[in-house]
């Protein structure tokens, strides 16, 4: 008996330990998130709960609201930044090793208080490449779904380290961005605004086997690499391509100036062409 | 639509389909998929009847900035139009592609080859 209220107090005291970092966020149009301070000035919350603002209302611990301007988005890896006056944080620590069935508490905020709930990591996979081609460093489920109100929480371990964000994924599960992820989004998004995306320059339409070239823009990498219309993309890297999306989601930000093996079907014949990749112009 | 009646495979659903995909695209690639039609490929369109949304030059643009996450104010500013504009864009963006919001409307532009890659 005494363990489950030790366990239960610990939990309580591991919100309130957080609670200070974690804040709402309210959109124009009055839809409201969560997030949290990543360190002094800045807090992440989930790209995907953001309309088209370039503002929005942040309601601290205590009740306090500020606005806050939206630094950067990363539909990628649906992190969005935003800057606001606080007080000194230091950057939140990465928590080690995450395991299936530990552990986790995910903190939001509502109106006037927390909102926590302990549950446990599900499913810890390897890295993968979200549909918007972001690069998750791994694939953290949660053991519960998120409300609409802790879309952008902050997920914990015990030790009251930061596991990551957690989000809805297009199941409708709770997905975690690892800190890894966010940590890497964060300084892109603060450094330039937005994350750049890799470049081909091709205009694709799917194919049984790949992608087939509908059109080439001018001086892009595919032009100055020989891509011809009517190509059909099978293969990045030695790798299948089945689909057009398969390219785009290749097509990460870490892409950017990187060399790639595309495998072509030109007239029937299949061939190999080396392009080196772009930063996708900005208009 | 000279590539139509050179296609050895066309049935009509088909036909149709690929016409419309035709007239979206550059004369030039119009040509180029006569070619490999003619040469016994099969071109066809990603589901045997579903149109592929077609988006505008300027509806491109705004994708483009989407898949950035560009604000609307962004959007305006770099395509030099008002916000209004840019919302009235994105909007059109979010219905042609079927889209609940933003976040969705990049995943399936990505999905779809929408936009140049």
């Amino acid at each position: 008996m005494s363990v489950l209220v030790d366990l239960s107090n610990a939990a309580s005291s591991l919100a309130a330990d957080v609670g200070h970092r974690i804040v709402a966020v309210r959109g124009a149009d009055g839809r409201q998130l969560s997030g949290f301070i990543w360190r002094r000035g800045l807090v992440v919350t989930a790209e995907e709960g953001l309309d088209g603002e370039d503002e929005v209302e942040v309601l601290l611990e205590g009740g306090a609201t500020a606005k806050a301007v939206i630094a950067g988005r990363d539909p990628s890896t649906d992190v969005a930044l935003l800057k606001i006056d606080t007080s000194d944080f230091v950057e939140w620590s990465a928590s080690a090793a995450v395991l299936p069935a530990s552990f986790a508490m995910i903190v939001g905020r509502g109106e006037g208080s927390l909102i926590a709930s302990l549950t446990s990591v599900s499913e810890v996979g390897p890295a993968w490449r979200s549909m918007r081609s972001g690069e998750i460093d791994a694939r953290i489920t949660l053991a519960l779904r998120l409300s609409a109100r802790t879309e952008g929480a902050a997920v914990v371990a015990p030790d009251g380290t930061l596991i990551g964000m957690a989000v809805t994924s297009p199941r409708r599960r709770a997905l975690v961005i690892p800190t890894s992820t966010i940590a890497r989004a964060v300084a892109t998004l603060s450094e330039k605004g937005y994350v750049p995306r890799g470049w081909l320059g091709v205009m694709l339409h799917p194919v049984g086997e790949g992608a087939i070239v509908l059109g080439i823009e001018g001086e892009s990498p595919a032009a100055k690499a020989g891509l011809l219309v009517g190509d059909v993309i099978t293969t990045w890297d030695g790798e299948p391509v089945s689909s057009v999306g398969g390219i785009a989601s290749r097509l990460a930000s870490g892409s950017v100036n990187a060399t790639v093996k595309l495998g072509v079907l030109r007239g029937g014949n299949a061939s190999d062409i080396d392009v080196t990749l772009g930063e996708r112009p900005r208009n | 639509m000279q590539a139509i009646s050179t296609s050895p495979s066309g049935n009509v659903r088909e036909t149709e389909a690929l016409s419309g995909l035709l007239t979206a695209a550059d004369p030039a690639v119009a040509e180029a998929i006569a070619v490999l039609v003619a040469a016994g490929y099969t071109v066809l369109p990603p589901h045997d009847h579903v149109e592929r949304p077609r988006l505008s030059g300027r509806e491109q643009q705004v994708s483009a900035l989407l898949l950035e996450g560009a604000s609307n104010k962004i959007i305006a500013r770099a395509l030099d139009i008002s916000v209004h504009t840019a919302k009235f864009h994105v909007t059109a963006v979010l219905e042609k592609v079927g889209a609940r919001n933003r976040a969705d409307a990049v995943a399936i532009i990505l999905r779809e080859g929408l936009i140049s890659l």
